[in-house]
């Protein structure tokens, strides 16, 4: 595949079946010689992705002819179905994700599974089962989890955007790691029939891409109302690309130094200043606000992960435990100590604790901009909780300014703004009400053109 | 005996360390606990809440 291009670029380069064709072959043989060696790609079907390529296109519909890739997680029809587990060596997906369909009709092109950490439990990347990518920015540091497959392929310029799963912060932490846009939706927004279930309450559907404009083409062509899904709403999506170059001016952004900026690394905080004095010099309206209870919804989060992962998973945990990780056998089995009446209660809370938040903070204020990782990003080798026990405090850290999120259902949006000390990347997370995608997206493009991280490119050196 | 307890009852059983099932019996405790001072709501999903949103 041509570096680095856009899906408007490749769109407009698949017009042509020839091109099509050897734009498909480029990649498939990008994911298996450079995928490969990243230990990013599970899974790859050269015939059905030919075949797919063949097709006559619609020429109308944007994502046409584009290469695109999915976490393991998302089910298609024949396909692999591992759930990035052994435990499921040998499963076979019976049917597509209602995503996988639509991204089907629109045209684009399904060139293969990437790597998830198993059950998507997980925040750092490690898998002992399905591999352990490797950030394209530095071989050695982690990519992040769990759509960690997802966000090394992209990030490496294989494919312009794949699709990952966010429970807890598992497309936005890949996405800050390795430099790239990512989308958490509003819980509703995108159905989840077909994808590997780890939290019905709590689990969204999103994409990876390298810009902004490719992440709400992504978006755009996977969101809407699905029945078959009991979360799914029935929202009018605006288009979410017709207002991105509106900028930023006369935004209100608010900066919540409580919880999320409090304690984490000094090079992440002043990074993270840095953009609110950006933003503020683009017009927008930075002030400093509160909002509480932040610690709790973080907490509660894990709960409800462990409650309903267990009671999605515990009689297939018992039968195969011995055949997964311990790490992930750990978490879910620690909702096998919840009740119903646990569950109901942490359900009836979230809400009440959505509708403050929206009422309160989100009354006042259009977006909230917050850090994504708390601290820099850790090599590959000091990170594996189940090898360093000890590193377990740390890691259970990396989450704490993605989860409240995912427990709220509130839309997030995660951009690169720059590199460490490292050379890794440095993001930033843009949070909204329900359903203000579209608002998140306007920023984010505002702020991508100002730190033109898109011309930024790892040295992919994996030898 | 409910669907969670024999599962777990089973993994004691099928040799699950003891440790790992007292450290993830210790974490659900703590996180519990979380609950333990909170006035509860009336009993709502975040669904309803996000449509009375959407139909705005």
């Amino acid at each position: 595949m041509t570096d680095y291009q856009s899906i408007s670029a490749l769109h407009q380069a698949a017009r042509d079946k020839e091109m099509r064709v050897e734009q498909t072959k480029a990649v498939i043989n990008a994911l298996e010689t450079t995928g490969r060696a990243l230990d990013a790609v599970t899974f790859l079907d050269p015939e059905f992705s030919l075949h797919q390529a063949e097709r006559d296109i619609d020429e109308a519909r944007p994502l046409s002819g584009v290469p695109f890739a999915h976490k393991e997680l998302y089910r298609r029809k024949g396909w692999p179905d591992e759930g990035g587990s052994k435990s499921f060596e040998g499963a076979v997906a019976e049917e597509n994700a209602h995503t996988i369909d639509k991204l089907d009709a629109a045209g684009a092109i399904d060139c293969g599974r990437l790597v998830s950490v198993e059950f998507a439990l997980g925040v750092t990347g490690h898998n002992d089962y399905a591999g352990t990518p490797k950030n394209p920015w530095n071989k050695d540091y982690i990519c992040g989890g769990s759509s960690s497959g997802s966000a090394a392929v992209v990030a490496a310029g294989i494919i312009p955007g794949a699709l990952g799963t966010d429970t807890g912060g598992s497309i936005r932490l890949p996405a800050a790691a390795c430099g790239l846009v990512g989308i958490k939706p509003s819980y509703g927004l995108v159905s989840r029939q077909g994808i590997f279930p780890l939290s019905d309450a709590l689990d969204t559907a999103g994409p990876l891409t390298r810009s902004v404009e490719d992440a709400a083409m992504m978006l755009e062509a996977i969101a809407g109302y699905d029945q078959r899904d009991g979360a799914s709403v029935q929202h009018q999506s605006s288009a979410l690309r017709s207002a991105l170059k509106d900028g930023v001016r006369g935004m209100k952004v608010a900066r919540v130094s409580r919880y999320f900026l409090d304690g984490v690394d000094t090079e992440v905080a002043d990074a993270t200043d840095a953009v609110f004095d950006d933003l503020a010099q683009l017009g927008a309206n930075v002030q400093d606000a509160d909002l509480v209870d932040m610690d709790l919804a973080n907490s509660l989060n894990v709960l409800l992960i462990a409650h309903e992962a267990a009671g999605l998973h515990h009689q297939h945990l018992n039968m195969h435990h011995h055949e997964m990780n311990q790490q992930t056998v750990m978490r879910v089995m620690t909702g096998l100590f919840t009740s119903a009446d646990d569950g109901a209660k942490l359900k009836a809370l979230r809400a009440k604790m959505a509708r403050e938040v929206i009422h309160g903070l989100f009354a006042e204020h259009d977006i909230l901009m917050t850090p994504v990782w708390p601290f820099l990003l850790p090599i590959i080798n000091d990170s594996d909780v189940g090898a360093n026990p000890e590193a377990a405090p740390l890691m259970q850290k990396i989450g704490h300014n993605t989860r409240p999120f995912n427990f709220l259902g509130l839309p997030a949006v995660v951009l690169p703004v720059g590199l460490d000390k490292n050379g890794l990347p440095l993001s930033v997370q843009l949070v909204g009400k329900p359903f203000s995608e579209a608002r998140l997206l306007q920023a984010a493009y505002a702020l991508e053109q100002y730190y033109a991280f898109w011309d930024k490119k790892p040295d992919l050196n994996l030898s | 005996m409910s669907d969670y307890e024999n599962t777990k009852n089973e993994l004691i059983n099928a040799g699950l360390e003891a440790k790992l099932v007292d450290r993830t019996e210790e974490t659900a405790a703590a996180l519990l606990r979380l609950l333990d001072n909170i006035e509860m709501p009336a009993d709502e999903h975040l669904k309803d809440v996000f449509e009375e949103k959407a139909s705005r």
